[in-house]
């Protein structure tokens, strides 16, 4: 049963990425253009603790489905490459009691760049910045005035790419790491017991949105990955991804942990001028 | 290769220093279910300053009832004895909930109801042939043509068309009574949503307070509440809101928000109070506990958590009541009301 799912899931990220990349082999700037694209899932462990919605700590499961892209800004100078993509995670906490379950959905956008240098042999950095837009919610049903609490933020992030190629009997493996740091941001919060109603009726939002940095806020995340090829019919990224944020605004304090497993799909989309096919060099060359 | 691993361990090393979050996990045991519910009330309860008279110094509290909290050999004992620590709040918006009981503070337990829910629905008053619009129930009582709405609990929702058709229903009315007698309160939206159908004109109607931090005296400065005239039909003839101990929460504030108003009485008994807004946390072994963490003051800043006192106070006559279904209070709104309309 278990390997029905996997299959399915593969099956359903493997159609998108071809989909896309279908779309996106119209664009013949000169000499090429690498796009790499990753359509993801992931799983794995996650807690929370949220004050404003319960003095404990929950712990649970965390599900999340995604796609991130990073393209070159040029053709003929691949030095800078653009990063975005989008993500929707669900996690579901159970009360150290085990009698309460709060629910957690959110919705994340993000918009970088990202500097390339080589300095050292296949060994590639990438320093860069992006930002990020969450919207979502936490939800505790058996809270009478409070059950809610609003996921809103936006960051900027410093970030640190870094990967590695080599090959394992003709094929190429690259493992590689990214980890970044939201530097500084806008986060909503409700001020210190202050319900929902006080803030739409009476407050009007006054004090909500907080300036947040490394003082009131500090959110990290890393990602490690390999990615390895599967004949010619896809290239595979398996990864771990720790994310952790610990907050204390508004006289509220937050943490936040979600430690999974991700499995991908990558596709490298070439776009060549003056070329009809894709040169045979190109074809599952990592970058 | 070997720096990037190195990188890489430092990394996970980071992550895994950072990530346990052992601090947050706490024990059930005695102690720790005993001392979050305390620290709980100590830091978010928003009446300390309002009740120096009445509650006695938090810590001796603790003390008093941490050492009976010691003594419990089960869960249940316990329980008891932490609900009666909440007691000592004499706050009915003040719970603690496990899977076999609700603790409970009853403010008005030792006071007449000066209501009987049967009474009101006997021929001289609702009857079976009343209408009902949404959480509303209502008459023209006759022969002197005065509307009556019983309104049992603001949980029940009713939506503006609702309280259009019942006002539009007494527009010959001479006056209207608004019974909410045992109504124990519900959403605020709903209280400010009636409410406004009593107001003529925007009127300051009551001043919101909220806790702002952990100290007892950490409360927000007065925010002044402002009840606007509905966008559908406003009565504003002669009305009388009966009230008596039950009425509690957001009947409590519906009856401080149009007490303003000069077409309004207030007649009955005095409410029940219960003018904090709750909201709720948990204990380590699963219990919940609700406490009031903001305050409604009302349009002279003056507290409402003991309740209102009626701008005309009557009690219910039992022996008419049981004898000759008459319900004493609606009577003396009805003669008020008669009386109103001979006022220039």
């Amino acid at each position: 049963m278990t390997k029905k799912y996997i299959l399915l899931l593969l099956t359903l990220l493997t159609v998108r990425h071809y989909t896309e990349a279908q779309t996106d082999s119209t664009a013949t700037p000169p000499q090429y253009r690498l796009t790499t694209k990753t359509t993801w899932a992931s799983a794995g462990h996650h807690h929370t603790y949220d004050e404003y919605l319960s003095g404990l700590l929950y712990q649970g499961a965390q599900i999340g489905l995604g796609f991130d892209e990073q393209r070159y800004y040029s053709a003929t100078h691949r030095k800078f490459s653009k990063y975005d993509g989008a993500a929707l995670h669900v996690a579901s906490d159970l009360s150290p009691a085990q009698n309460y379950r709060m629910l957690s959905l959110y919705a994340r956008g993000f918009y970088g760049a990202h500097y390339h240098t080589t300095p050292i042999g296949r060994l590639k950095l990438m320093p860069g910045a992006y930002s990020n837009l969450d919207l979502g919610l936490k939800y505790l049903a058996h809270n009478s005035n409070n059950p809610v609490n609003v996921i809103a933020n936006t960051n900027l992030w410093l970030s640190l790419k870094s990967s590695y190629t080599f090959k394992i009997k003709k094929e190429p493996i690259q493992i590689s790491d990214h980890f970044s740091i939201a530097a500084v941001g806008i986060m909503f919060s409700p001020k210190y017991t202050q319900l929902y109603y006080d803030i739409s009726a009476i407050d009007n939002f006054e004090g909500n949105f907080v300036l947040t940095s490394f003082g009131n806020r500090l959110q990290f995340r890393n990602e490690f990955s390999v990615n390895f090829p599967i004949g010619r019919l896809a290239t595979i990224n398996l990864g771990m991804v720790a994310e952790r944020l610990r907050y204390d605004v508004n006289k509220l304090e937050g943490r936040n942990l979600e430690m999974s497993v991700k499995i991908g799909v990558v596709h490298n989309i070439y776009s060549f001028k003056g070329e009809e096919r894709i040169p045979a060099e190109f074809i599952n060359v990592m970058q | 290769m070997r720096k990037t691993l190195t990188l890489l361990a430092s990394l996970a090393a980071l992550i895994a220093t950072t990530s346990c979050d052992k601090d947050l996990e706490k024990e059930n045991d005695v102690t720790t279910n005993f001392n979050t519910l305390w620290s709980i009330i100590d830091q978010k309860y928003c009446f300390f300053e309002f009740k120096k008279d009445s509650i006695e110094d938090w810590n001796k509290v603790r003390a008093t009832y941490y050492s009976k909290a010691l003594e419990c050999h089960t869960m249940e004992e316990l329980f008891y004895v932490m609900g009666g620590m909440l007691n000592e709040l004499k706050d009915g918006h003040v719970n603690l909930t496990s899977t076999f009981d609700v603790s409970r503070y009853n403010l008005h337990e030792k006071y007449e109801d000066n209501f009987i829910k049967n009474v009101i629905f006997t021929d001289k008053y609702l009857g079976s042939d009343y209408r009902r619009a949404g959480g509303l129930y209502y008459k023209m009582l006759t022969p002197d043509s005065i509307g009556y709405v019983y309104y049992p609990s603001f949980s029940t929702a009713f939506s503006e068309s609702n309280i259009n058709n019942v006002l539009l229903h007494f527009k010959k009315a001479k006056g209207v009574i608004v019974d909410i007698r045992g109504n124990g309160g519900g959403m605020i939206t709903n209280a400010e949503r009636l409410a406004s159908h009593f107001t003529p004109q925007k009127t300051l109607a009551s001043y919101f307070r909220r806790k702002t931090g952990r100290a007892h005296n950490a409360l927000s400065d007065k925010q002044a509440i402002y009840i606007e005239p509905a966008d559908g039909v406003i009565y504003a003839g002669p009305t009388i809101v009966l009230t008596n101990r039950d009425v509690y929460s957001a009947a409590n504030l519906f009856t401080q928000e149009v007490q303003p108003q000069r077409h309004v009485l207030i007649v009955g008994d005095r409410t029940g109070g219960g003018s904090g807004v709750p909201a709720s946390d948990e204990l380590p072994c699963g219990w919940t506990v609700r406490y009031s963490s903001a305050i409604y003051l009302d349009s002279k800043g003056r507290c409402t958590e003991w309740g209102i006192e009626p701008d005309v106070k009557v009690a219910l006559d039992k022996e008419k009541a049981y004898l000759y279904d008459t319900d004493s209070i609606i009577e003396t709104a009805r003669s008020l009301i008669a009386k109103a309309k001979k006022q220039p």
